[in-house]
């Protein structure tokens, strides 16, 4: 071997001498381009850089926003891949000509400003967002130079009107802007997992509550209105509704419709809040059902008398203060225990800050000026001076019905954990349960009951001050038995209609609108009615029968 | 040593060979993976427009305007549901074969049958 490559050096010497140099640069080059050659060859067999990447989708590609959906998994907004129309000034060869041609496209587009921008030294000019896939052929179609698609996602509510307030919605960039799209904006942006944000609503429930609303602004040509629906074990929100509403696909900011009464608007409710009251002297024990008050005439605090709607001018039983809703009563029964073990017991319900539901429009209540005085003092304990939000007050009514447990209400399926604190004891929501059945059964919620199913509730009629309106509100719990569902139905300035007599106060407005949604829902929930009037010896009905 | 050179050099070329091929059919692997990826956006993204589809469909809205305008239905009564256990079950015969009294196939509830029976 080493005789033959000593041949071939020596070979290629003697030959050397006779080869011109020309031929030997011709030569060399020749192999240098081999070698380039040889070279490139092996870089492009190896490396793998330049083969995949180029071939990818040109236009930049954002992910989608995680959808989100109801407790069941049912869509209520998502992100479906739309193209949005670009231009790059740079190639438009006629920037007249091809304003001209896409205004005959869109003819919503501002034709001089477009021949502007499409003149301008800018590299990127949006033309039109969200295409359908129609109208990106019909753009293809006009064969302009320097236009180009970017994909991008956009966000759609396929229930339209329903829950708009609670899902609220995005702006141009997919950007949360109000209602959960705003408070969970990180979360819903975070697409490392596409797993959806699932909420506590019942799209049937929140459409029940949003029907029955709606149908009784129009029939009573109330301002605006509210509705809840909690689950009173866990504080799950079940449905939310504010009405007017707004179709969250088309948004418009500036309208007053896409105000959430049932979380930022703040009413003094009235006399709704009189169960917690009697329920604060059942606890400390100042009262029991059949404590007799004094309601026989109007009493005088401070500069203002306060007098009684359904007057009775007699004695009462705690029961039926609760039952004929006396005002005269439940300012008795609070002087019993006072301004400071009020305030100490709202604190504990809750009342006294902003509910810690997952959205951005919440509101903390309105807190009388002088609690401490007897004037302010006297009207918290019928509901007056003290305003707050439909769901705020929802939520502080739960250990009513729950056993005494104190649970925040909640848009997160399952709702939210945490230590529960205990304000009043079983036998104090018994007594409680007992007492707002008599509202329905004898008193001013009779319009609310559900033949076999048994609402327990209270109503609520509240003057404004500032207008001749009122707010007439009703809050329910079913099955009465063992409730599991309180809900919360309010109307602002009703009218009263022929039907009513011309009453538009909660027992006829508000009571009959949460009978309809109780019974709507039982038959969605398949609640089966097996309700029983409990036996009236020993408890509160024996003494609200007794006294008439 | 002849023979061992030419034949480490053919070896080093078949190697150098398969090695092309291998690296050849991976980018060919390569490029169906990407190929399939993007088919399977373009799926998901049609699933994703059809679950926006099914949603609309079956909005409470629409369907209670479809059903008042198709089904002669009404909502339930509160009154009108029971559990399944609530239902009577076959009569049963007595050993002569015959069926038993109505009041006998029926069943109460407990507090109410002692109502009903002498």
């Amino acid at each position: 071997m080493i005789k033959v490559m000593r041949h071939i050096r020596l070979g290629s010497f003697n030959r050397q001498q006779r080869i011109p140099s020309r031929l030997q640069l011709f030569a060399f080059m020749f192999s240098l381009m081999c070698l380039i050659l040889m070279v490139r060859t092996v870089e492009i067999t190896v490396s793998s850089r330049g083969s995949e990447i180029g071939l990818a989708l040109s236009t930049t590609e954002y992910s989608p926003r995680r959808d989100i959906v109801d407790r069941h998994g049912r869509v209520l907004a998502t992100s479906v891949p739309v193209a949005s129309l670009y231009a790059d000034p740079h190639h438009i060869l006629d920037p007249l000509d091809a304003a001209d041609k896409l205004h005959g496209l869109f003819p919503h587009l501002d034709k001089v400003a477009l021949a502007a921008d499409l003149a301008s030294r800018k590299r990127f000019v949006w033309v039109e967002r969200n295409l359908t896939p129609k109208m990106q052929q019909r753009v293809r179609d006009l064969f302009l130079p320097g236009l180009g698609f970017q994909k991008n996602y956009m966000r759609i509510y396929p229930q339209g009107h329903l829950a708009a307030h609670v899902l609220g919605y995005v702006g141009l960039d997919q950007d949360g802007l109000a209602g959960v799209e705003k408070y969970f904006d990180q979360e819903l942006r975070d697409t490392s997992s596409q797993e959806p944000l699932q909420l506590s609503l019942d799209t049937g429930l929140q459409y029940i509550v949003e029907a029955e609303l709606q149908h009784g602004i129009e029939t009573y040509s109330a301002k605006s209105g509210a509705g809840v629906i909690l689950d009173v074990y866990t504080g799950e929100v079940l449905a939310l509704a504010s009405a007017p509403s707004f179709d969250s696909n088309q948004p418009d900011p500036s309208s007053s419709h896409g105000f959430n009464h049932a979380t930022l608007g703040r009413y003094e409710l009235g006399s709704v809040f009189k169960p917690i009251n009697t329920a604060i002297g059942l606890e400390l024990g100042v009262i029991t059902p059949n404590t007799l008050i004094d309601a026989r005439e109007p009493i005088k605090v401070g500069r203002t008398r306060i007098r009684d709607y359904h007057a009775k001018n007699k004695w009462m039983t705690v029961a039926e203060v609760l039952t004929y809703s006396s005002n005269i009563g439940s300012v008795k029964i609070a002087q019993l225990f006072g301004s400071q073990l009020q305030q100490a017991f709202f604190n504990k319900l809750g009342l006294l800050k902003a509910p810690t539901i997952e959205l951005p429009e919440v509101t903390g209540p309105d807190l009388p000026n002088d609690w401490d005085k007897p004037h302010d003092f006297a009207r918290v304990s019928f509901g007056h001076s003290f305003a707050l939000s439909p769901l705020h007050f929802t939520q502080a009514m739960l250990p009513l019905f729950n056993g005494g447990f104190v649970v925040p209400a909640s848009l997160r399926k399952g709702g939210s954990m945490g230590n529960r604190e205990k304000v009043f004891s079983i036998r104090t929501t018994r007594q409680m349960r007992a007492l707002m059945r008599m509202v329905v059964l004898h008193g001013s919620g009779q319009r609310a009951d559900v033949d076999g199913l048994g609402v327990i509730g209270k109503t609520g009629t509240a003057e404004k001050y500032n207008s001749n309106g009122r707010i007439s509100s009703f809050v329910g719990a079913f099955p009465a038995q063992d409730p599991r569902f309180v809900v919360f139905m309010m109307l602002n300035e009703p009218k009263g209609t022929k039907e009513t007599h011309g009453f538009a106060t909660a027992g006829w407005v508000t009571a009959p609108l949460v009978r309809s949604v109780v019974a709507k829902t039982a038959s969605m929930l398949r609640i089966e009615s097996n309700f029983a009037e409990p036996s009236t010896a020993g408890t509160a009905i024996s003494y609200a029968n007794g006294g008439g | 040593m002849n023979f061992l050179n030419l034949f480490l050099a053919v070896l080093a070329s078949m190697a150098a060979l398969l090695t092309y091929q291998i690296k050849n059919k991976v980018s060919g692997l390569n490029r169906d993976i990407a190929r399939i990826e993007r088919l399977l956006v373009v799926e998901q993204e049609r699933i994703e427009v059809q679950k926006a589809e099914w949603a609309y469909l079956t909005a409470p809205a629409r369907l209670e305007k479809l059903a008042r305008e198709h089904l002669d239905l009404d909502t339930p009564a509160t009154a009108q549901l029971a559990r399944v256990s609530m239902v009577p079950m076959r009569p049963k015969r007595s050993s002569k074969g015959t069926l038993l009294r109505f009041r006998d196939r029926v069943p109460f509830p407990v507090s109410r049958a002692r109502w009903y029976r002498p």
